[in-house]
């Protein structure tokens, strides 16, 4: 079975910063993998890439076997790569149903109609139903990155990268962002999860993935990343990493 | 072209840079302070032309005095603009920052022009020069009120740089430029650098009209035209570059007259003589938006 | 957003039509016809560029330029090259959008005071080649333009441009009310959030660019064939400024307001021509506080301040 998305020596340089180097990576459909490494590792960088915002200077990116490099991020939406970002990115003077009807309507055959009653329904799932009516600014942080997830639901999108989705988030609000989650995984969507969160990844992911200095520094299931020693000294610096081992 | 007419043009060219540079530099400011293009800038320096003027001219000051007190009046009028109409932006009291920040200033350039209108008529002035006569070196001639207002826009520069570089408030206004957060949290007044950068931005500009004013005469309109080159020069320098808008005055009046002289037909050449430096704005904003010699900013 | 109070909106909407419609009827000197008659063209101008500005969020100082092209290309095809004004109206808009289409597809990456400057670049560029190109323009004398009607009454004009702002505004509103306005929303609140949905944000800009600019263009054709003449002055920088003082006035977050501040400012210009140049000081000062204090415009303030009084009762 070849994977979802494969990454073949991904390099992405800002000027004389090297973001990403040589990232070699895949997913297999319905898998849910947990990228971490510590700030500046190139993560959000190397989700940039994924959904197009970014065009690697070299390497391949391919997803369900062709290659996507070059390819606007709207296109990739359309394909069936949905993301959220850091930070939050709602449409603040559009009301909260009106969020999600933008990615409900960017296919034409779907009726208005439809697609409002669809994200009426994704809004009560979410606990934001009562709120549809309302400018989307009023939203609290943790509910504004609940939308994110509703209008991520309206694509019903094949692969998700989820960039730092619980940061300043409400408990209550997080084990519903973990349902929601764990749900799309059941139901065969592969999901990319960036989070500082270590509670959150381990609690999640079956799969981690961690970067330092935009290389891939350790890959596996959470006890082994956890006990790599590479990974210990990138988040913990040289001589604690020796202390622990 | 023979080697007098040449060096006169040469001269000529280095003095009207100079009253490019006051304006653009003004501009550059303001720009890395505020992160706002001052779309009034224009209207700035005619208001400069006409202060010199009345001062100048109708109450009879000394030339230099009546250039520094368009200088202050510009300099209070500036901190009261930012004061009342871009302070407002950094409280959050703005909704759609990009657009107020660009139709205010714009507002801003009707309403001064009109006033200027309304009170002294569309008619040409031209008030006292600095310095009358001519000054000969060898065959050249050069007129003096040209270069003893050059004269007097270098010193105001080299203690703009002078300011910027060793003076606290010059450090404090370096200091938002890169990071206004950053600044804010090291002790920083964010509100007072802001208000002193489109004090010393006005001022430059306000100074630049007063001492171009009685070689190129003062009218409501006259800031149309040199301030577009102003935006041209910030442009291929980068924005916010202090140095850069100093560079791009000079690419900008080498680029005018040697696409001046590419033309053979003169009338028209002469016809679009401030075309050139449109057409290289749009290609330098096209291509490479971060100026000539600005770094590429990262995307967040 | 839009949809939301339509029954009411076309009520008030109709309204304002019939009044346009009955006011030549109550015998209303024709100098003031004549007025209102340019008041329609400006009211084109100031909604075509509310909705890129408003809309979108997309600045642009070309778009008189883009009226002003429009008229010279008319003109001279109707003139030179003999065309009916009837083709040569449309050759206009045709000009214009693809030019339009070129400026929108050059100037994609740019946003805020950058494509301003940009496109007041683009503006200026466009009156210096008319004034300096003599053969073809005749310079700053501009060119006479054929009549559009054989009659020097001014009402079949009155009729005419009315006749075309309200299609040129129904056309805008059935664009801004389906999904398209819904897109222009997302790239005018978050670029790539909207791309990051599927929204095909490269399209819709150049779209609105284009579609704007044959508006403009088409408005401009037609005014050159109602005032027959052209002029180098009709793309100025003021006269962007009093579009945009318009625009501003009726509230440029909606094209209907913004129209109704073409009507109302040329209305106001002709009114006080006792004070002279102390008018447009006074629509500048008055430009200023609304931005600052009232951003929905005059007519967006009084339609909330209504409604917020029959909530109430």
């Amino acid at each position: 079975m070849t994977a979802q998305l494969v990454t073949d020596g991904v390099v992405k340089r800002f000027g004389g910063l090297t973001a990403l180097d040589h990232v070699t990576f895949e997913i297999e459909a319905g898998e849910l993998v947990g990228l971490i490494g510590p700030n500046g590792s190139g993560k959000t960088t190397f989700l940039n890439v994924l959904s197009g915002f970014y065009r690697p200077e070299q390497g391949s990116v391919s997803f369900e076997g062709r290659s996507i490099v070059g390819r606007e991020p709207s296109a990739l939406a359309t394909a069936g790569i949905a993301r959220s970002f850091q930070v939050t990115k709602i449409f603040r003077r559009l009301s909260v149903l009106e969020n999600l009807l933008v990615p409900g309507l960017t296919d034409w055959s779907a009726a208005p109609r439809a697609a409002a009653e669809k994200g009426r329904a994704i809004l009560d799932g979410l606990d934001l139903g009562r709120l549809a009516g309302e400018p989307a600014a009023n939203l609290s942080g943790g509910q504004a990155k609940l939308l994110e997830f509703g209008r991520i639901m309206m694509l019903a999108p094949k692969l998700v990268l989820l960039d730092e989705p619980f940061g300043g988030v409400h408990p209550t609000l997080k084990r519903l962002m973990h349902d929601t989650i764990r749900d799309w995984n059941a139901r065969g969507t592969s999901i990319i999860l960036i989070s500082h969160d270590m509670g959150s990844i381990f609690d999640l992911c079956r799969r981690i993935v961690a970067l330092q200095n935009g290389r891939v520094i350790a890959n596996g299931p959470p006890e082994a990343v956890r006990s790599d020693p590479a990974v210990l000294q990138a988040y913990l610096g040289t001589r604690s990493a020796r202390a622990a081992s | 072209m023979s080697l007098l007419a040449f060096s006169e043009q040469v001269i000529n060219g280095l003095i009207i840079g100079v009253f490019y540079a006051l304006a653009a530099l003004g501009l550059s400011l303001i720009f890395g302070v505020l992160k706002i293009v001052n779309f009034a800038h224009g209207e700035l320096y005619m208001l400069g032309g006409f202060v010199y003027y009345v001062f100048a001219s109708l109450f009879g000051l000394p030339p230099v005095a009546a250039v520094l007190v368009a200088c202050v009046a510009l300099f209070l009028v500036g901190m009261a603009i930012e004061h009342l109409l871009i302070d407002p932006i950094y409280r959050g009291k703005v909704e759609r920052v990009d657009e107020y920040a660009i139709m205010i200033t714009f507002g801003l350039a009707i309403l001064l022009q009109n006033l200027m209108l309304s009170i002294f008529g569309p008619w040409t002035k031209r008030p006292e020069a600095i310095f009358r006569g001519r000054i000969e070196i060898g065959e050249l001639i050069v007129s003096g009120d040209r270069l003893a207002a050059a004269g007097v826009g270098i010193v105001l520069m080299g203690l703009l740089l002078y300011v910027l570089r060793y003076t606290w408030a010059g450090k404090a206004v370096r200091a938002v430029s890169q990071d206004r957060e950053t600044a804010a949290i090291v002790g920083v007044n964010a509100k007072l650098t802001g208000m002193l950068a489109f004090g010393l931005g006005s001022a430059l500009a306000g100074a630049a009209g007063a001492l171009i004013g009685p070689v190129f005469l003062v009218y409501p309109t006259m800031g149309v035209i040199p301030v577009i080159k102003a935006y041209v020069i910030v442009v291929l320098g980068g924005l916010g570059s202090v140095p850069g808008a100093i560079l791009g005055a000079l690419i900008l009046g080498l680029f005018e007259n040697l696409a001046t002289v590419l033309i053979p037909d003169t009338t028209r050449a002469l016809a679009y003589k401030d075309a050139y430096g449109l057409v290289l704005l749009i290609v330098v904003l096209i291509f490479r938006p971060q100026g000539l010699f600005g770094e590429k900013v990262r995307r967040s | 957003m839009i949809g939301r109070d339509v029954s009411r909106q076309a009520a008030i909407g109709a309204a304002v039509l019939a009044l346009f419609l009955a006011v030549p009827l109550f015998g209303l000197d024709e100098y003031w016809i004549y007025i209102l008659t340019i008041g329609f063209y400006y009211a084109i101008l100031a909604s075509s560029w509310s909705l890129l500005v408003g809309y979108v969020g997309r600045i642009s100082f070309a778009h008189v330029a883009m009226s002003g092209l429009g008229a010279y290309t008319s003109v001279v095809a109707s003139g030179t090259l003999g065309l009916p004004l009837l083709l040569s109206i449309p050759l206009a808009g045709l000009v214009t959008g693809i030019v339009g289409l070129a400026i929108g597809r050059l100037c994609l990456r740019l946003h805020g005071a950058y494509l301003g400057l940009t496109t007041i670049a683009f503006s200026e560029i466009v009156r210096i080649a008319f004034t300096a190109e003599h053969e073809l323009t005749r310079g700053s004398l501009g060119l006479p333009a054929v009549a559009l009607f054989e009659t020097t009454d001014r009402i079949p004009y009155y009729y005419s441009f009315l006749a075309l702002l309200v299609t040129c505004l129904l056309i805008m509103w059935l664009v801004l009310r389906s999904r398209i306005g819904l897109f222009f929303a997302a790239i005018r609140e978050d670029e790539d959030a909207a791309a990051s949905l599927g929204v095909k944000v490269v399209r819709w800009k150049i779209f609105a660019f284009t579609f704007s600019s044959i508006i403009a263009g088409i408005a401009g054709g037609f005014y050159a064939h109602f005032v027959q003449l052209v002029t180098p002055s009709m793309m100025s920088i003021q006269e962007m400024g009093f579009v945009l003082s318009m625009a501003v006035v009726g509230g440029f977050q909606n094209i209907f307001y913004a129209a109704l501040g073409g009507v109302f400012l040329e209305l106001l210009l002709e009114m006080l021509r006792e004070i002279g140049e102390w008018r447009m000081t006074l629509f500048a000062v008055v430009v200023i506080l609304i931005l600052r204090y009232a951003p929905n415009g005059l007519f967006g303030e009084i339609v909330r301040m209504a409604l917020q009084r029959r909530t109430r009762t």
